[in-house]
């Protein structure tokens, strides 16, 4: 009459169902997947009632998780968008020939037409002392400090911008090429500050790595402070639940979901806010990118940045959630007994 | 179905719970387990459960000895055992229905494949049009009687009911009484501690006694 075999589950799993039909519960099958897939959808969707019944408190615990996510997902930004500044400078690194004050004319002319008749030369641009001062009065609004100079200070500049196809290992020859020509004061390749701010660039990566894995240490207490708490509180129905033959399994599983939806609302969270700082910084952005004469779109989350977070959040709330458990319901049981 | 053989219960601290007790429970019996308070009748119920392990002495139920069970096993041993609480149990924020379909859910029944085990249940206890109310909702009486519905709706072999009458008057005390011995009818094995010593007197069944931990009546069957 008692079921043997249901008791020694483990090693004759298969025996019952068979079981189940013998004592005249016929249809189900213990565990069969529409009745795992059934039982998950109720739970997750309990779950997340339960959650919302209580909209201000969890709205501070996502928003609390939502922030340690925050963080991180800013720097990636920062990080893909300094990346782009680097390898998306159009194309080739050009080089800037700094010219002798006062230079006359006519030896200016001899180096636009030798930079002209260069085959790996695609373009030049000429800036002379007066464009540039007045291109600076304009954007940087520092006129005053020039008009107290009174005189122009600034160099004329001939940009030079080497054939797309120019191999990059050559380009400090043809920098050389245009040094020692008369007139030349400076040649500088604009590709030293592109090496710089890939420097930089690492930097911020692991940073943003070390961070990452802080707070990920973080949210996961966090999680798991906020399941131990309901644990707690639903301790009589615990009970219950274990004394009429619930597993470990089934008892967990509302609030293995407690942690799941806790890490998802914290990453949504985090993304609203990296958008709202995009947002605002876009504007900031143009203004400086305008100062340098070029359009930049500052990125938003990209779809690595959106899945990463959502699966972030996913696994460090169940990560959370079953450490808690695991050490909670144990500690229930002892306490019980 | 029970068999306690020389089981001893000693608490942390000294308490002895329960000293040296023998006894037997048969297939299909019904008996009462009676003594003050503090006697030791929740803990052997509790070893039962396998809510205590015995300090020493074994305890076998429905022919399995519980020391062999491992810890994963016990919730598949408990599906067997329906209990019955002098404080009902029942979990307020969810309905009659659901309270009583909870071992069924438990043991991976859909809500559909259950509805028709959960009216059976509540059809015996005379409850069936109260299934969408919430537990507080009802009396104290009624409130026991959904328990002793969850506690059946598994059909186990055995129930132990821990002071099922407690909280009711005598005439609500017989009605519960008498599903008792319903259950037991139908070849079911029910144990029920309770210190109502004149609703046990009327029900004329084997009495078990225990007193200060040890058992001093009752140990064969009548």
């Amino acid at each position: 009459m008692f079921s043997r075999k249901k008791i020694n589950k483990k090693n004759t799993e298969q025996v019952a169902p068979r079981e189940e039909s013998e004592r005249g519960a016929a249809r189900a099958s213990k565990h069969s997947m529409g009745y795992l897939k059934n039982l998950h959808q109720q739970v997750a969707v309990e779950a997340f009632k339960n959650i919302l019944s209580k909209p201000f408190a969890s709205f501070l615990n996502c928003l609390m998780i939502g922030v340690a996510f925050a963080l991180p997902a800013l720097l990636y930004l920062i990080v893909i968008n300094l990346q782009v500044l680097g390898h998306g400078w159009e194309g080739q690194p050009r080089i800037s020939l700094y010219l002798e004050t006062g230079l006359a004319e006519k030896q200016v002319r001899v180096l636009r037409n030798q930079a002209r008749d260069d085959q790996d030369i695609a373009g030049f641009t000429f800036i002379s002392p007066g464009e540039g001062l007045r291109e600076f009065q304009e954007k940087a609004q520092l006129s005053g400090v020039f008009d107290a100079l009174g005189f122009n200070p600034l160099p004329a500049v001939l940009e030079l911008e080497p054939r797309s196809s120019f191999p990059v290992d050559k380009l400090g020859e043809l920098l050389e090429r245009y040094k020692v020509k008369s007139g030349v004061v400076e040649a500088r390749l604009d590709r030293e500050w592109v090496e710089r701010l890939d420097a930089i660039t690492g930097l911020v990566e692991q940073f943003a790595l070390l961070l990452s894995s802080l707070l990920a240490v973080m949210v996961v207490l966090t999680i798991g402070n906020t399941v131990r708490l309901s644990v707690e509180s639903r301790r009589a129905e615990i009970q219950v639940i274990k004394l009429v033959g619930g597993t470990d399994g089934f008892v967990a599983l509302p609030f293995l979901y407690m942690g799941i939806w806790y890490g998802l609302g914290g990453a949504v969270l985090a993304l609203m806010t990296v958008w709202l700082i995009q947002a605002g910084v876009m504007s900031g952005v143009l203004e400086l990118t305008a100062l340098y004469g070029s359009s930049f779109d500052v990125l938003g989350p990209d779809f690595t940045l959106v899945l990463s977070l959502i699966f972030a959040g996913g696994l460090l709330g169940l990560t959370g959630a079953l450490a808690s458990c695991y050490r909670h319901l144990r500690g229930m049981e002892q306490k019980a007994h | 179905m029970i068999h306690f053989d020389n089981v001893t219960k000693r608490y942390p601290g000294g308490h002895v719970g329960l000293d040296q007790v023998d006894f037997h429970l048969e297939r299909g019996e019904i008996a009462f387990l009676t003594g003050h308070s503090g006697a030791g009748k929740s803990t052997l119920l509790k070893l039962i459960m396998l809510m205590e392990r015995p300090t020493s002495g074994s305890v076998a139920v429905g022919g399995h000895d519980t020391a062999k069970l491992s810890r994963g096993q016990i919730p598949y041993f408990r599906r067997n055992v329906g209990v019955v609480f002098q404080d009902h149990q029942l979990l307020h924020d969810r309905t009659i229905f659901d309270n009583v379909a909870l071992p069924l859910i438990i043991a991976g029944y859909s809500k559909q494949e259950s509805a028709g085990r959960v009216r059976a249940a509540l059809d015996m206890v005379g409850l069936l049009d109260r299934e969408k109310n919430l537990p507080l909702e009802l009396s104290g009486g009624e409130q026991q009687r959904v328990g002793l519905a969850r506690a059946v709706v598994n059909r186990p072999p055995l129930i132990l009911a821990d002071e099922p009458t407690g909280n009711l008057d005598p005439k609500l005390s017989s009605e519960i009484m008498k599903l008792f011995e319903n259950f037991n009818q139908v070849g079911v094995s029910v144990l029920i501690a309770s210190h109502d010593l004149a609703l046990i007197a009327r029900m004329q069944r084997r009495v078990l006694t225990l007193n200060k931990g040890r058992l001093i009546n009752g140990q064969e069957g009548i």
